[in-house]
């Protein structure tokens, strides 16, 4: 298996599209064996091992696109201290609520609630209303490729084939303003 | 507010959500929001839709990874892998010659070579309270988890971070300075090593512990003769922690 620096993972998550694709899968890879240690530490169960793994690798690579690692310690050793915390939550929750269905909670990342205090928005109070399911799968996926795959239009436009870069950019535009009105509507009802 | 300048908000606030706005373009952000509460939720709106995409990103993410994670060895197939026979047998051989090897090097008639990871103890341990204590408690952990996968400067730059927290630092100031001197210790700046060592006043109880580390660190420079003199006060105290190691390095020597 090739062998990346931290630099060159965190630039190709940044930079997104086929690059961040590869390198998630590699990273899968990699620390696989941190992915064994844990469970063993942890007792965890080959279905929460699996949950835990791949939840803490989502959680890397929210972190990395919103520049929330700073870079103060190596990626494998930030990597492990969220794991870490992933697996106690798991174990937490499988161990507290047995009989209880769950039901799934979305909840703002760091990034999003410092943006919140920096505008002014103070009363953050509320979960985050999820509506982008009630869209059409299209438009969905345009807001995807874009907001959270980071594909420049030009590959837009060959994922979803489109006819130009220019309606990608035009479909794009319509489908964020749609969610924001179906965001808005919701908060009314 | 005009549709153009919306759009150049959108932008300035996705730059703050992918943690790479610069310092004027996110003050000319919070400006222009306080000044303009219809901007202010607009650009909220913006933040909720940004949520709601990199939420159905992730679950998306989630469902590939765990469709990749199938594919991924166990823990069982890595060690049941078939070997080779002739590699079975070559691993073999290697092995007991590494044992002779080794029963030679760490009898006591063969030379002894000082072994500085032999006699580096554990990072202190830290327990503290408070409304920060579990960022700086995280941040230790960080630290020792560097120290521990032998990423010293790593070690450093965090240990540095937890001066973020002066009630604790100073608080902790003690087990602060002996982690930092260990771990300079193992990236043999020596210097720095005694001088984060000597920042532990006679009366602290971490002084024994500073004591034993600076002798071992002019051991590792090779300064024996300053060694040797540390290492005759700790053998010759028997109620200091190391009395007897001292003792054996001391035969050593």
């Amino acid at each position: 298996m090739e062998n990346y620096t931290d630099q060159e993972i965190i630039q190709a998550i940044r930079k997104g599209g086929k690059s961040r694709e590869q390198i998630t899968h590699y990273l899968l890879k990699k620390w696989n064996g941190y992915n064994h240690k844990l469970a063993a530490k942890y007792h965890l169960n080959p279905a929460h091992q699996k949950d835990a793994y791949t939840d803490a690798i989502i959680k890397l690579i929210t972190q990395i696109d919103q520049g929330s690692f700073k870079g103060n310690s190596a990626l494998s050793t930030y990597f492990y201290s969220i794991f870490n915390n992933v697996c106690v939550d798991v174990l937490r929750s499988s161990s507290s609520n047995k009989n209880r269905p769950t039901e799934e909670v979305h909840e703002w990342t760091s990034v999003e609630k410092e943006a919140f205090n920096w505008i002014g928005q103070k009363d953050l109070l509320t979960n985050i209303k999820y509506v982008i399911q009630e869209m059409g799968a299209s438009c969905k996926n345009i807001l995807l490729d874009w907001g959270f795959n980071g594909y420049t239009m030009k590959e837009i436009v060959q994922r979803r084939q489109l006819s130009s870069a220019e309606s990608a950019r035009s479909m794009k535009y319509k489908c964020l303003k749609k969610l924001k009105a179906l965001l808005i509507k919701n908060d009314i009802v | 507010m005009s549709d153009k300048n919306e759009d150049y908000y959108y932008e300035l606030l996705d730059k703050f959500l992918a943690g790479n706005i610069t310092k004027q373009e996110s003050t000319e952000l919070r400006l222009a929001a306080k000044q303009d509460s219809n901007l202010q939720s607009t650009l909220s709106n913006h933040i909720e839709a940004r949520a709601n995409i990199r939420i159905a990103g992730e679950a998306d993410l989630k469902k590939k990874l765990m469709s990749a994670y199938d594919d991924l060895p166990t823990k069982s197939e890595k060690a049941t892998t078939q070997i080779n026979p002739f590699v079975r047998w070559a691993a073999i051989a290697a092995s007991v010659i590494g044992l002779a090897f080794g029963f030679y090097y760490f009898s006591p008639n063969a030379d002894p070579t000082f072994q500085l990871a032999n006699h580096l103890t554990e990072v202190p341990a830290l327990t503290t309270r408070g409304v920060q204590a579990n960022e700086f408690l995280e941040l230790w952990g960080i630290a020792k988890l560097n120290y521990q996968n032998k990423e010293y400067k790593e070690t450093i730059a965090v240990c540095d971070q937890l001066k973020a927290f002066p009630n604790q630092a100073k608080a902790h100031a003690g087990k602060i300075a002996i982690f930092k001197g260990m771990t300079y210790l193992q990236l043999k700046q020596y210097s720095a090593a005694i001088s984060h060592f000597n920042q532990i006043p006679e009366n602290n109880p971490l002084a024994n512990d500073a004591k034993w580390y600076i002798a071992l660190t002019y051991l590792d420079s090779g300064d024996i003769e300053k060694s040797r003199a540390l290492l005759k006060e700790i053998a010759n105290d028997k109620k200091h922690y190391k009395h007897s190691q001292a003792t054996t390095l001391l035969k050593q020597l």
